[in-house]
C-alpha cells in the first residue's frame, strides 16, 4: 500500500512538467509568470492559440501528416523486410554486415548532419519533403527489433508453408504479415517519433516556409523574439509545446495495447 | 526474393549513413566553404585540438557523463526493482506514465523547463521562501550542466526502465522463488540475485547513457545556447552552422566518433571480464 501510494507520487511528480505545460498554454502574459504557480488555472484564455490558428496553420499539418505518413510506412516496410531477412535466411557476410547495419545505434546523429545535407544536395532534394523523410527511414533499432520479433516466430511453419508450394510473397502475406501486428505497432511508433521530433534536421533543410512541417514552422515562431503584445515567448512555447505532444500522444495511445508488451518482449539481451 | 530485400535495406542504409560518413572523413581532410576547396590535411584536427571551447565542450560531455551514467541506471533500476513485484495492471501503467515523457523528450518540452527554472519561476519561487536568493539557473555551467542533465534523466529514463523491467521478468522465476524459500530478504533478492543476473543489460544502459551524454542538443539548444554548458554534439552544430568551419566540424565529428568507438571497446572488456 504504501508503495503504492508512493508510485502514485511519483507519476504525479513525472507528470508536472507536462501539466504546466497545457496550463500554461492557456495563461495571458501575466497569468503565466504568476507566483506561485496555479495548479488550477483561473483567468483562461484562447489567445496563444488563436495568435498560432493565424499562422499558416494547415499547411503546415498537412506537411507533418504527409512527412509522419511516409515515414512510417517507409520505416516500417525497410525494418520488417531486413528483420525477415535476418532472421529467417543465411546467407554470406551475415554476421558483419549485421554488425555494420547496426553501427548507426552508436553514432550521433548530429555528427554527420552536415555532410547529410552535402548528400541531400547532391541529390537534389534540398528543401524537398522527401529530404526529412528519407534519412530517417532506415532505423537501426526498429531492425534490431524486428529480427528479435521474428526470430521468435517457429521457423516450422513457414516450412511447412513452403512445401504446399506457396510462394515467398504468400508466405509473407499471409502467415508473417499477420502475426507481426505487435511488431507493426512499435515500428511504427518509433518511426512517427522519429519524424515528429526531428527538429534540427528539418530546420536546416525545410528553409522556404510553406514546405515547413508543424514542428518547425510553430518552433520558428516561438523563438521569434519580442513579438505582439499580450504574447510573451514562454506562453508562446508552451503553447507550441501542446500541439506539437498531441500528435504524439495521440499516436502512442493507439498504439498503446502492443507497444509496451512487444518492447518488452522484443528487446532481450 | 531475399536479396532485393537486402539490397532494400542496405541501399538506404548506404545512402544515408555510409555516404554521410564518408563524407566526413573527405570533408575533415579539406578547407571548404563549397565553393572552393582545399586539401589541408589534418591541420583542422590540429586546429579543433587546441581550440579551448572544443576541449571545453569534451570536458563537459565528461560531466554529463558522469551524472547521467549513474543517475540513468539509478532511476531505472530503482523503479524496476519497485514495480517488477506488483501486478501487471501496476506494471503497465507504470510503464505508460513513465513512457510520456519520452515523447515529449527534447525541444517539445523545453519551454516548460524553461518556465520552471526561469528567474521568476516556481523553483526560485519555493527557494525565496526559504530565503535563499533567485538563481538564473541557465547562466553558468556549475548549475546548467547538473540541471540539463536532470532533465534528459527525467524524460528519457521511461524507456530504460522498459528494458530493464523486460530483463527482470524474464529471470527464471523458480531462482528467485528458491532463494524466498531458503529464506532471502526482498533486499537480499533484490541486490543479491536479480542486479547480478540483469548485470549486462545495466552495463548496456550504461554505455547507451554515456553515448547520450556526449550528444544532448536540443536541451541546450534550447536552454542553454552557450560553451559552458556544451557537449561535443551542441559545438559541431555551432562550428559547422554558425562560424561556417565545415572542415572543423568534420574533424570534430571524427573524433567524437574515436570517443564512441572506445566507449564502446570499453564496455566490451566489462562484458568479458563479467563471463
Amino acid at each position: 500500500m504504501i508503495k503504492k501510494i508512493f508510485l502514485i507520487l511519483f507519476f504525479i511528480i513525472m507528470m508536472l512538467p507536462i501539466y504546466f505545460m497545457v496550463i500554461g498554454s492557456f495563461q495571458d502574459t501575466h497569468g503565466v509568470m504568476k507566483m506561485p504557480p496555479q495548479l488550477i488555472p483561473t483567468n483562461s484564455t484562447l489567445y496563444n492559440y488563436q495568435t498560432i490558428f493565424k499562422l499558416d496553420f494547415i499547411r503546415w499539418l498537412g506537411n507533418s501528416i504527409i512527412v509522419t505518413i511516409s515515414t512510417v510506412i517507409l520505416s516500417v516496410f525497410i525494418s520488417s523486410c531486413g528483420g525477415y531477412v535476418f532472421a529467417f535466411y543465411k546467407f554470406r557476410f551475415k554476421k558483419v554486415l549485421w554488425s555494420c547495419l547496426l553501427i548507426g545505434l552508436m553514432v550521433p546523429r548530429i555528427s554527420f548532419i552536415i555532410p547529410l545535407y552535402v548528400v541531400i544536395k547532391k541529390l537534389g532534394l534540398s528543401g524537398t519533403l522527401a529530404a526529412t523523410i528519407l534519412p530517417i527511414v532506415f532505423s537501426p533499432i526498429g531492425l534490431y527489433l524486428a529480427r528479435n520479433y521474428f526470430e521468435t516466430v517457429p521457423i516450422s511453419l513457414l516450412e511447412s508453408a513452403r512445401l504446399d508450394g506457396a510462394s515467398e510473397f504468400l508466405v509473407l502475406h499471409k502467415i508473417v504479415l499477420p502475426i507481426s501486428k505487435p511488431i507493426i505497432a512499435v515500428l511504427a511508433v518509433f518511426a512517427s517519433i522519429g519524424a515528429l521530433q526531428d527538429y534540427i534536421w528539418q530546420a536546416l533543410v525545410l528553409q522556404i516556409p510553406e514546405r515547413q512541417t508543424l514542428l518547425v514552422g510553430l518552433m520558428r515562431f516561438a523563438m521569434l523574439r519580442g513579438g505582439e503584445q499580450g504574447v510573451n515567448p514562454i506562453g508562446r512555447t508552451l503553447t507550441v509545446g501542446t500541439i506539437l505532444l498531441l500528435p504524439l500522444l495521440i499516436i502512442f495511445i493507439l498504439a498503446n495495447k502492443y507497444f509496451i508488451d512487444s518492447i518488452g518482449g522484443a528487446i532481450k539481451e | 526474393m531475399k536479396n532485393l530485400l537486402l539490397l532494400l535495406v542496405v541501399g538506404f542504409y548506404g545512402m544515408f549513413t555510409i555516404w554521410p560518413l564518408a563524407e566526413v572523413v573527405k570533408l575533415s581532410l579539406y578547407k571548404t566553404n563549397f565553393i572552393t576547396t582545399k586539401f589541408v590535411g589534418l591541420d583542422n584536427y590540429i586546429y579543433a585540438l587546441t581550440d579551448p571551447d572544443f576541449l571545453q565542450s569534451i570536458v563537459n560531455s565528461i560531466f554529463y557523463a558522469l551524472i547521467l551514467i549513474p543517475g540513468q541506471i539509478f532511476a531505472a533500476l530503482f523503479m524496476a526493482l519497485s514495480i517488477y513485484s506488483l501486478n501487471k495492471r501496476w506494471q503497465d501503467i507504470s510503464r505508460i506514465i513513465l513512457y510520456v515523457p519520452v515523447l515529449s523528450a527534447g525541444i517539445i518540452i523545453a519551454g516548460s523547463w524553461k518556465w520552471i527554472f526561469h528567474i521568476d519561476g516556481p523553483i526560485n519561487w519555493l527557494l525565496s521562501i526559504f530565503n535563499i536568493e533567485a538563481i538564473n539557473w541557465f547562466a553558468q555551467g556549475v548549475t546548467a550542466i547538473p540541471i540539463i542533465s536532470f532533465i534528459v534523466i527525467f524524460s528519457t529514463f521511461g524507456s530504460n526502465l522498459i528494458i530493464l523491467l523486460a530483463a527482470i521478468l524474464s529471470i527464471d522465476k523458480g531462482i528467485l522463488e528458491a532463494a524466498m524459500i531458503d529464506g532471502a530478504h526482498e533486499h537480499q533478492i533484490k541486490w543479491q540475485i536479480i542486479v547480478p543476473i540483469i548485470s549486462p543489460v545495466i552495463v548496456l544502459i550504461g554505455l547507451l547513457s554515456a553515448i547520450n551524454a556526449f550528444s544532448i542538443f536540443e536541451n541546450i539548444y534550447s536552454l542553454a545556447p552557450q560553451g559552458f554548458a556544451a557537449t561535443m554534439t551542441f559545438h559541431i552544430y555551432q562550428s559547422g552552422f554558425m562560424f561556417s568551419k565545415y572542415g572543423v566540424a568534420a574533424a570534430e565529428s571524427i573524433i567524437l566518433l574515436l570517443i564512441v568507438v572506445t566507449l564502446s571497446l570499453i564496455k566490451k572488456k566489462v562484458e568479458i571480464k563479467n563471463d
